[in-house]
């Protein structure tokens, strides 16, 4: 028995393609975008959960209170 | 006719999983919602706590009043052993605010010979306990010594609801129930009859904020210290449950993308079989 393969083309559109061509497909620039990546999301995923913790408990917090203490 | 078969197991298999899904909903649900009408004990009513959301810290400003009545009122019977002075420090309290609290405090010691002593208390010091054990502490209150408040907020049912209603829930016993000397009725209590009197009365102390100290007002502060002291670590929790559920999407993202990422060969590869002449398989009679 032979096992035959039928030749599947990949279509080549689309970001997920864009990605692939320019960054997941060499090692070295899946590394450096997931470490820019690691670093953006960081850093913007704290500020805004920061950012919508300190309006949800506006005036109830230390820093603020601490602040009407002299 | 393989393919028809994989597609029903797999449609059998999501019916299995969103009814397992929907029963055990439906099981939380109901015993959310159970009334216990046979305990005999009144429960606590729903209030609506400033840090009861999912998102929600502690209102400081209360705590920090809760504390004037622990230290003005509740701390002449009840201890809090793990709660240390330097607790207070830049979460509800400056330093010297810390620091000037533990040193109004009398703490039993010993010196450098062994002998019993006071002194005040520095930041390392636990708030003090009234008593010297329990034996002397059920003594002075008709036979039950009065709990550490430590973590009762979270030792009780109905937590802060419940502290709440039990420090506002005192009225004349109905017929019928005997109240003993020293003891007050208080439906709340699991029994009814408490060895605790009412110990919250209107303007029964002076906020230093200025706050109308209503008996309400000291019950609701007095509940909200009582449960950050249960519960310190109460407003970070909180706050990295906010931040995990906003990270959660972008790690799904990446993981149904690597998923599918791995799966592509396998789910678009397609066998065939042609016989070569000559090795052919064996007729099947
Ligand atoms: C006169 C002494 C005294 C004072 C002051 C006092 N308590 Fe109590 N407390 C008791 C005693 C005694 C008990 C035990 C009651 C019992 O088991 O019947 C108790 C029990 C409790 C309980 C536990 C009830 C339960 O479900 O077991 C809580 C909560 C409580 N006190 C909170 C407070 C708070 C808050 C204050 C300050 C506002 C306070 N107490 C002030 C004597 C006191």
């Amino acid at each position: 028995m032979i096992l035959v393969k039928p030749d599947i083309k990949p279509t080549m559109s689309g970001i997920g393609s864009l990605a692939y061509r320019f960054v997941t497909r060499r090692f070295s620039t899946l590394l450096i975008a997931s470490t820019a990546g690691a670093f953006t999301l960081n850093y913007t995923l704290n500020k805004a959960t920061d950012l919508y913790w300190d309006t949800v408990n506006k005036g109830k917090q230390w820093k603020e209170v601490k602040l009407t203490i002299q | 006719m393989q393919r028809a078969v994989a597609a029903g197991t797999k449609k059998f298999a999501i019916g299995v999983g969103i009814a397992a899904a929907a029963g055990a909903g439906g099981l939380v649900y109901a015993l959310e919602k159970s009334v216990y009408a046979s305990d005999h004990v009144v429960h606590p009513y729903h209030l609506p706590w400033s840090h009861s959301g999912k998102f929600s810290s502690f209102d400081i400003a209360s705590v920090r009043r809760g504390y004037e009545v622990y230290k003005q009122v509740c701390a002449a019977c009840h201890s809090m052993k793990f709660i240390h002075y330097r607790h207070f420090v830049d979460t509800i309290m400056t330093e010297e605010e810390a620091k000037a609290e533990a040193a109004e405090a009398t703490i039993n010691a010993l010196d450098d010979r062994g002998q019993t002593i006071q002194r005040p208390g520095i930041l390392t010091d636990a708030l003090p306990n009234p008593y010297a054990n329990k034996k002397a502490a059920a003594a002075a209150n008709n036979g039950a010594a009065p709990p550490d408040l430590s973590l009762m907020s979270l030792a009780r049912h109905g937590g802060d609801d419940y502290i709440f209603a039990l420090l506002t829930g005192y009225f004349d016993a109905p017929a019928g129930v005997k109240v003993d000397e020293g003891k007050a009725y208080n439906p709340y209590f699991p029994g009814g009859v408490i060895s605790m009197p009412q110990q919250l009365f209107d303007e029964g102390i002076e906020y230093k904020d200025g706050t109308p100290a209503t008996q309400s007002q000291q019950a609701k502060d007095v509940s909200a210290f009582m449960h950050w002291c249960a519960e310190p670590f109460h407003d970070t929790r909180k706050k990295w449950a906010l931040k995990i559920a906003a990270f959660i999407p972008f790690v799904a993202v990446v993981l149904i993308y690597g998923k599918r990422h791995i799966w592509t060969f396998t789910k678009s590869q397609k066998f065939a079989w042609k016989p070569v002449k000559g090795r052919e398989p064996p007729k099947q009679h």
